[in-house]
């Protein structure tokens, strides 16, 4: 009796033990990566300490065969794209020696640029970049194409300041609310779209497109009305500036030596992404949107309504890339241009196809794609290799993950075939 | 043997002297660092035909005439603007310069949190608060814009025979990229330009909303060419590169805009309304290595020969000389301080 007694003691203290390591391992990990996206190096080493430890766990209460199976699981995920972006800097180191560059001074630069000396601008691209991707990801599973999410990214940003100009509340009220309505309206502007497609079929790249043009084109409009003036103003494509209570919190504030530039909007992205693949995974809705992504005929028989959970995503998705817009003119700008030239929607398409659509994996993609951007430009200037290779690297890197869809594709077709042949 | 550790003692020394002599050469260069300019164009690029090209050719002149070493990174979106100008004055540059109006904030703000290095914006206005190393420098568009004009004017009614790419309809029209001071100076000098010579001409206008777009343009000067227009005017950065297009295809004449855009189809462009930014970058740079520099805004005119229109080229025979001679007529008017030229849409009752 005893005995027992002290066993489940024994076995509920390791227990203990090891939710206690887990929780000190998830918050190295969070505290690590708060600080790295901070600029600060000093939260890599947090980072890696926290994988460590988590590993360490793992193989403390559970054995080798675990931590083996768990490395290799997380290996497995990363093997496709590591090889991806390895052929891709290949192809783009024969393409400079053709073209009469020194392929190793420029990736020197080119990585010394994207993840060393300006990794906060790498952060700085990325951030907007993470919001849509996952707009585009998140509709992906359910089977929809946003690539509109240019346009939700316009209605987000007009939100944002029209809102920031408003709300006189105190800073965290007014960011929160700017935050919910703004993501709200940027929603709506996919309710047309989702609803032609749920009641007349109407494709939503066609529908949602012609959306993002008149978005971007109704910024000027907006512009024009809070402070781009010509008659009055030095600046008639850029909106006044936003008072500071709707500001996002810079790093520099908890972090001294941080990049002034570089605000917390990143962190939002990155909850936004946890919270996207919580959504999918562990929720009714997000099994629904993907049974109805993977085939709608099952889905249908399945009693999933198809109609509610195409409006759902395409909602959601709204939602997403208009977070996109807020968090830019909340966080980096505190104003509004009338062109940016950025092209976040469309760069979403790419870190959403790099990602396979894997909320989580976004996150990555889009630092990769920031990184590639300012090391582009750091690249550029200090060794005279033009800009444009990086995005020959960029296009080849998305071919290679194109490709693994048209394999894909291929197996299925044989397989469709072989099973015809059967019957 | 013996042989061998002479050897060994005569590469050695001679390696030491060759390192010596390297250190000095090191030394030496050190003690008269070259001056470095560098400029960061904005998303139009190098290849605009216009601005960007105009301050690089600027550049280029710095280098040739003053011995300096120059420095062009091209920024691909508006959210490098911030990062190019911090990391060129990082670098160690003299002098940044900003291309372009739409540059104006992150300029402002590279110079604020650089205040060792001097910054200088093209087509950018300095104020009251902003910080004493940035200068603005600014060009009076509206005379060129009215010299432009003055030839449009003339041309497409009084001598539209001289040629037969213009008709008898009186109409000429006008592309903007996006609707910023320089660009609607530039309008509104050609609009008075062309009516103090034909006051019944009747004269198109089109807002792109894009530097960058030429099929935008392109389309918007076919508009025009098929409501009358025989003379196309561009004031659109790479957007205007369609409009020159436009007229090509149509066999109408375009005005190009910035610098002389005769090159870019000599049997279309008529002339161009520039405004001599090399020079002006150049005159910049000078003022930084006589230690001569100040900041605040610099207007250039036509009395600095900053602003005009540039040679005929392959039109030299087909405009007369009445042409001509009202163009230097005006143009001394102009010194003179004889005309009087709007610079608004709002002056102008638009």
């Amino acid at each position: 009796m005893t005995g027992n007694k002290t066993g489940t003691k024994v076995r509920s203290e390791r227990e203990h033990m090891k939710k206690a390591l887990d929780l000190i391992s998830v918050l190295l990990l969070a505290a690590g990566a708060v600080y790295y996206l901070g600029g600060s190096f000093s939260g890599l080493a947090a980072l890696s300490s926290g994988a460590a430890l988590y590993l360490f766990n793992i193989y403390y209460f559970q054995g080798k065969e675990k931590t083996l199976s768990a490395v290799k699981k997380y290996l497995s995920r990363l093997i496709v794209p590591l090889i991806g972006i390895a052929a891709a800097v290949v192809s783009g180191a024969v393409i400079m020696l053709l073209t009469g560059y020194d392929p190793i001074e420029s990736y020197t630069a080119l990585f010394y640029g994207g993840f060393v000396k300006n990794w906060y601008v790498a952060v700085l691209n990325a951030t907007p970049l993470i919001f849509t991707g996952l707009s585009i990801a998140f509709a992906f599973k359910a089977g929809l194409f946003n690539i509109g999410a240019e346009g939700q990214y316009y209605i987000g940003a007009m939100a944002g300041a029209w809102l920031g100009f408003k709300l006189e509340l105190p800073p965290l009220i007014a960011i929160i609310l700017v935050y919910a309505a703004g993501s709200f309206l940027a929603s709506l502007w996919n309710f047309i779209p989702a609803l032609l497609k749920v009641k007349t079929g109407a494709h939503e790249v066609i529908t949602t497109m012609m959306f993002a043009h008149i978005a971007r084109y109704l910024s000027p409009i907006f512009i024009r009305a809070f402070g781009g003036d010509p008659a009055t103003s030095t600046h008639p494509y850029v909106t006044w500036e936003l008072p500071e209570s709707s500001w996002l919190l810079s790093f520099k504030s908890f972090i001294p030596d941080a990049n002034y530039r570089l605000h917390t909007g990143i962190l939002i992205a990155v909850a936004a992404a946890f919270f996207v693949s919580y959504v999918l995974e562990n929720t009714k809705t997000g099994f629904e949107i993907k049974a109805v992504g993977f085939n709608k005929e099952a889905a249908r028989v399945q009693g999933i309504s198809v109609g509610k959970n195409i409006f759902i995503a395409m909602m959601f998705a709204g939602a997403l890339a208009g977070m996109a817009g807020i968090t830019q003119v909340l966080g980096l700008d505190h104003k509004l241009f009338e062109n940016l030239q950025a092209g976040y929607g469309w760069n979403g398409i790419s870190v959403a196809l790099l990602a396979s659509n894997n909320p989580v994996g976004v996150i990555f993609t889009s630092l990769l794609w920031g990184a590639l951007d300012a090391g582009g430009q750091y690249m550029a200037r200090t060794t005279h290799t033009p800009n444009s290779i990086v995005e020959i690297i960029k296009g080849i890197m998305l071919f290679l993950i194109v490709a693994k869809y048209i394999y894909i594709y291929a197996a299925r077709l044989i397989k469709k075939k072989k099973g015809g042949g059967s019957v | 043997m013996k042989k061998g550790i002479r050897l060994a003692v005569l590469i050695i020394a001679a390696a030491m002297m060759l390192s010596v002599a390297s250190c000095k050469k090191e030394e030496k260069k050190a003690e008269e660092k070259k001056l470095l300019a560098s400029m960061a164009t904005d998303v139009g690029g190098l290849g605009d035909k216009s601005f960007n090209d105009g301050a690089n050719q600027g550049l280029e002149l710095v280098k040739e005439k003053l011995g300096a070493d120059v420095k062009v990174v091209e920024s691909k979106q508006q959210t490098d603007y911030v990062p190019n100008l911090i990391g060129l004055a990082e670098d160690g540059s003299d002098i940044v310069f900003a291309v372009g109006f739409l540059m104006e904030q992150a300029v402002k703000e590279a110079a604020k949190n650089n205040p060792d290095t001097k910054f200088a914006g093209i087509d950018i206005w300095a104020g009251d608060g902003d910080p004493s190393n940035f200068m603005g420098i600014l060009y009076k568009e509206h005379e060129s814009g009215y010299l432009a004009g003055v030839v449009a004017g003339m041309m497409t009614k009084e001598y539209a025979s001289a040629s037969p790419k213009f008709n008898d309809k009186n109409v000429v029209g006008v592309v903007l990229g996006m609707f910023i001071p320089p660009v609607e100076k530039f309008e509104v000098g050609f609009i008075q330009g062309v009516k103090s010579v034909n006051p019944d001409c009747k004269v198109l206008s089109v807002t792109t909303g894009s530097f960058v777009d030429q099929a935008k343009g392109k389309e918007a000067a076919l508009a025009m060419i098929e409501q009358g227009a025989d003379i196309v005017f561009q004031v659109a950065g790479l957007t205007g590169l369609g409009v020159i297009q436009a007229c090509k295809e149509k066999g109408v004449a375009a005005i190009g805009v910035d610098v002389d855009q005769s090159a870019v189809a000599p049997d279309t462009v008529l002339t161009s309304a520039v405004k001599q930014i090399p020079r002006t970058v150049y005159l910049a740079v000078e003022a930084v290595k006589n230690n001569t520099f100040t900041g605040g805004t610099k207007v250039y005119g036509i009395e600095d020969d900053a602003t005009g229109i540039s040679p005929f080229h392959e039109f030299e025979s087909v405009v007369p000389q009445a042409v001509k001679d009202k163009v230097a007529q005006v143009t001394a008017d102009m010194k003179a301080g004889k005309i009087k030229i709007e610079t608004t849409r709002a002056a102008l009752g638009m």
